[in-house]
């Protein structure tokens, strides 16, 4: 896996409903139900980092993982704990 | 041909069942083809060049899911709907769960651009233990984007031939047949492969074994075992395996959504969006509904069909069945078979219909349909609907009936009788609003607020009941 150096986390946990459009976020647990395998199938594990690409008023989430975008809808959102990742330096 | 044979030892003897397919089966069996990939990845192109235009298409009994089945060759071929992964969370995922297990050799087209996303279900047939080679499609696009797959790496990492493909640019008979004749098992991971030689005595294929383990319900009811409960586990670690290989061949040199990503942003807000999709609307109608249906159909249809094609094929018939007799009236009357009929299929129907689904292709292309989906979700949850819904919604302004067969998009059988039932009792087809514009024209503005609210209503009630109701 890539690493990336100088990884500061902040202790800012939120479900992922109350992200906001450009954070970094780091998925710390998925939902207990049919909807946990799909979002593994997809990419979206306990440990990935992605994107909040876009959020909807309504909580609706669009994330972004490298070239790919999901949209995800908002009681799955706010099923979904992610950490609020700062980055200090890129990796190459 | 890729390398690594260590993991497929002794051959396992496997013998499929054959269960709901059978319903297609005539004729002696013949091997059976199948196309399998994630949705809009380039199958049905695939499909329609391997078997032409002599097509069965059939209902999946008890669900609303097509099966597509032609011939090439010797082998029937299938195309199944897209997926993600096999299992059994939909009706397209039961249909195309079965009709790769009676796969007798796969085809599995792979978005080259959406390489770590696709790989999964690729990893998954070759853990089935799925005779396959992968087509890797959008190799143009790969091009463009500056993106650097390793191929050989890639195949020799799953263990199947890898072939890069473009699509729309033709396959040609000669890469089919090599990717026929290079289909084999790949690499399963050694634990994995040990859990199935164990199931295998259970359940009769690798491939069911697998689907068992990973909890599938039904696979395990067929054969009387209890169903497994190490989907998590399986899955993820299949994800790591694929993150890992994507890692190992893949390099990007700008990752990241390009340069639609602001126009799909704008899409998806609201305040943005809500614009956007009025002009796509009024797009769509000044061409299908303006361009084509008046200005085009108007000239075709009066200049050419009422114009030249009519009299001229009257002429003939003319000359050797006298007018004025029944058969003349039948054939050339006014209501003519050969002349109205004809000049309604080929010069009203026929620029129409293809006017349609132009539109609609180019809709889909563009990628705006999954914004706009995204963009209505929230609204549509409170009627118990998703963003899916949106199609036959929008659809139902024009043609309530053809709105209907859209419905079928829709994941579950709920679904898809909320949306049926607002289309029926709150949705006004084209004739209706023209009738209704006709009537409120005399009547003012405030008339006209009083409709749209009362529609508006009525469409809210009937969804949040039904959603209510049907729990």
């Amino acid at each position: 896996m890539k690493a990336e150096t100088n990884n500061i986390e902040s202790t800012s946990v939120l479900p992922l409903d109350r992200s906001s459009a450009g954070q970094r976020l780091r998925i710390l647990s998925l939902p207990e139900s049919a909807v946990r395998a799909q979002l593994i199938r997809l990419g979206l594990c306990e440990g990935v980092h992605i994107i909040c690409f876009q959020r909807l008023p309504g909580g609706t989430v669009v994330v972004q993982k490298n070239r790919q975008q999901i949209a995800i809808g908002h009681t799955v959102a706010q099923q979904i704990f992610v950490a609020l990742v700062n980055l200090e330096v890129e990796h190459a | 041909m890729s390398g690594e044979r260590q993991k497929r030892t002794a051959t396992h003897l496997e013998h499929h069942t054959h269960v709901e397919l059978s319903f297609l089966q005539a004729g002696p069996p013949r091997p059976k083809l199948v196309l399998v990939g994630n949705p809009n990845v380039g199958k049905s192109i695939l499909f329609n060049e391997l078997s032409g235009i002599y097509v069965d298409v059939s209902n999946y009994p008890g669900t609303t899911v097509e099966v597509v089945r032609g011939s090439f060759e010797g082998y029937e071929v299938y195309d199944t709907p897209g997926i993600y992964g096999v299992g059994s969370f939909s009706d397209e995922e039961c249909v195309a769960r079965d009709i790769i297990l009676e796969a007798d050799l796969i085809l599995n087209v792979v978005d080259a651009t959406h390489l770590e996303r696709d790989l999964f279900l690729t990893q998954q047939l070759i853990d089935m233990g799925k005779k396959i080679t992968v087509l890797l499609n959008f190799m143009d696009e790969v091009k463009r984007e500056n993106i650097e797959i390793d191929l050989p790496r890639l195949s020799h990492f799953l263990g199947v031939e890898v072939i890069p493909i473009v699509a729309v640019q033709g396959i040609g008979a000669e890469i089919v047949h090599r990717a026929t004749r290079a289909a084999h098992e790949g690499v399963q991971r050694q634990e994995l492969h040990s859990s199935l030689h164990t199931m295998l005595s259970m359940v009769g294929s690798q491939a069911e074994g697998l689907l068992v383990l990973e909890g599938d319900q039904f696979v395990a009811e067929r054969h009387g075992v209890p169903k497994g409960n190490r989907q998590e586990e399986i899955y993820i670690d299949r994800r790591n395996r694929v993150n890992y290989i994507v890692n190992q061949v893949l390099k990007d040199a700008s990752p990241g959504v390009r340069f639609s990503e602001r126009l799909g942003r704008w899409a998806i807000r609201p305040m943005t969006g809500v614009p956007i999709l009025a002009a796509v609307l009024y797009l769509t109608y000044l061409f299908v509904g303006k361009l084509v249906a008046q200005d085009l159909v108007n000239f075709t249809e009066n200049e050419i069909g009422k114009g030249i094609w009519e009299p001229w094929v009257r002429s003939i018939i003319d000359s050797f069945i006298s007018p004025g007799t029944w058969v003349s009236t039948l054939l050339v009357g006014e209501f003519g078979v050969v002349t109205m009929t004809t000049t309604y299929l080929v010069f009203l129907l026929l620029p129409l219909v293809t006017a349609f689904y132009l539109a609609l292709s180019f809709l889909e292309d563009s990628g705006y349909l999954p914004r706009l989906a995204t963009m209505v979700d929230r609204s549509l949850n409170s009627l118990g609907l998703n963003g899916r819904a949106v199609i036959p919604l929008i659809l139902g302004f024009g043609c309530i009936t053809s709105a209907t067969v859209t419905t079928r998009v829709l994941g579950s059988n709920r679904e898809r009788t909320i949306a049926t039932a607002i289309l029926q009792f709150a949705i006004p087809c084209s004739a209706q609003i023209a009738v209704i514009a006709a009537l409120l024209a005399g009547a003012g503005f405030v008339p006209m607020i009083i409709y749209a609210v009362v529609i508006l209503t009525v469409l809210i009630a009937i969804g949040t009941i039904l959603n209510y109701v049907l729990g």
